[in-house]
């Protein structure tokens, strides 16, 4: 099951497996962050600078047009060209309970963030098209290369920016999409599990707005982060007990006039960023991280910057 | 001395305990009213304030305002407007769970629903 959290401001998809164990359970919350210049080099990972707001889409449900309404899931501000990452927290009840290993599919504008394939609910047991929650603590982009990702740019769908237009030619989707899987009680029990550190949630950032076509996501900047090779196989991973959410974005204007919520703040210029002078987060590549999409590193750089 | 006004000193006191801006005067000053009303309230001379007071005296107190709220008789006005928005649904799931031990009450979550797509 999945709940927004925490109540009254929600920016945080807690997803729980609630029939399988108490700790089998993950954070997931989107973040504005900076955008790394799509120059050809690669980039550290940028911090984030807090969390955007989510709502129940069937909470705003009669502002949209039924193909949208029939998503369900969540509903999100983003102002056009500013960066995502996605982050992944614990959120077993006790601290000093181990952390249930969860598979996390990411689509955007179902296409695999991964792969660059099709979104489909299986998990792909040849190319790995998933990541393995706790091992996996965020995703800044679309997996291009082993060690690199091609950062996530919000876009409005209909300009051929993002990927899914790339790639497939049409601008159906946008948005995020999400599918968790836990791994099956029996696998978990013959585990040895080591304790994991929980980084802890950040503090929402929140605030400030514009107007209106959905956004999806383009391929931007290169950051370098890699993606974990799932160290279990894909035999673990329960899918009769799949969890999934669709996360439609849209701009500030829109959001504010669907919820009548104030404003998302303006995104940060990289200036700002400079001037705070917060510290880029360092990761080092792994020689066993996943090799990632081809099709998606090739994706022409278009008129996002 | 009302309930409300012997809550807000109490909760007022045991602050100042640790730390002396919790002074009549200074917490008055910072919510914004006279150090003489808030006097008059605690001693409960003077019934409780505006709700926006009342909340205001919340936050500085650390103490949820709706638990002050309701010491003062009332129910914040966002809760109002919600239940009198529907007024017959949010009646009925309040009288239902009226007596209804905490834990069931806490377990009516919202899930996020998932469609087609």
């Amino acid at each position: 099951m999945i709940t927004l959290e925490p109540n009254g401001r929600p920016s945080t998809l807690h997803i729980q497996f609630p029939d399988l164990r108490k700790n089998a359970a993950v954070f997931v919350h989107f973040d504005r962050t900076l955008r790394v210049p799509a120059d050809g080099s690669d980039y550290p990972m940028p911090p984030s600078l807090g969390r955007f707001p989510l709502r129940h889409l069937d909470d705003v449900a009669d502002r949209l047009p039924a193909p949208i309404r029939e998503r369900g899931g969540v509903i999100m501000p983003m102002y056009p060209s500013e960066a995502l990452t996605i982050r992944f927290a614990e959120a077993a009840r006790d601290y000093y309970q181990d952390s249930y290993p969860i598979a996390l599919k990411i689509g955007l504008g179902k296409v695999n963030a991964l792969t660059g394939d099709p979104w489909s609910d299986a998990l792909n047991p040849i190319n790995q098209d998933y990541l393995v929650f706790p091992l996996q603590e965020s995703l800044d982009g679309y997996c291009t290369a082993r060690g690199r990702v091609r950062q996530l740019i919000a876009a409005e769908l209909g300009n051929g920016q993002t990927a899914e237009e790339q790639i497939s030619g049409q601008a159906r989707h946008g948005g995020i999409q999400i599918a968790a899987y836990p791994m099956k009680a029996s696998e978990y029990e013959k585990l040895e599990i080591y304790k994991i550190n929980w980084a802890g949630p950040l503090d929402p950032d929140v605030e400030s707005a514009l107007e209106m076509r959905d956004i999806g996501f383009a391929a931007g900047g290169h950051i370098r982060e890699s993606i974990r090779r799932d160290p279990y196989g894909a035999h673990v991973w329960d899918q009769d007990f799949r969890s999934r959410c669709f996360v439609t974005v849209v701009t500030p204007a829109r959001w504010s006039e669907m919820t009548g919520e104030p404003p998302l703040s303006q995104a940060p210029s990289p200036s700002d960023y400079a001037i705070v002078g917060l510290p880029w987060l360092e990761e080092y590549i792994r020689d066993d991280a996943l090799e990632g999409s081809a099709r998606i590193a090739a994706l022409g750089k278009r008129a996002i910057d | 001395m009302t309930h409300f006004g012997q809550r807000v000193r109490e909760l007022r006191e045991s602050r100042r305990n640790d730390d002396p801006s919790f002074s009549l005067r200074q917490v008055a000053q910072r919510i914004g009213i006279e150090p003489a009303y808030l006097s008059k309230i605690e001693r409960g001379d003077l019934p409780a304030p505006s709700e926006a007071t009342t909340v205001r005296l919340a936050d500085e107190l650390g103490e949820d305002s709706d638990v002050l709220l309701a010491l003062a008789g009332k129910v914040s006005s966002d809760l109002q407007a919600i239940i009198r928005k529907r007024p017959k649904l949010f009646a009925q799931l309040i009288r239902e769970l009226k007596n209804a031990p905490e834990h069931a009450v806490l377990r009516i979550v919202r899930e996020v629903r998932d469609g087609k797509w």
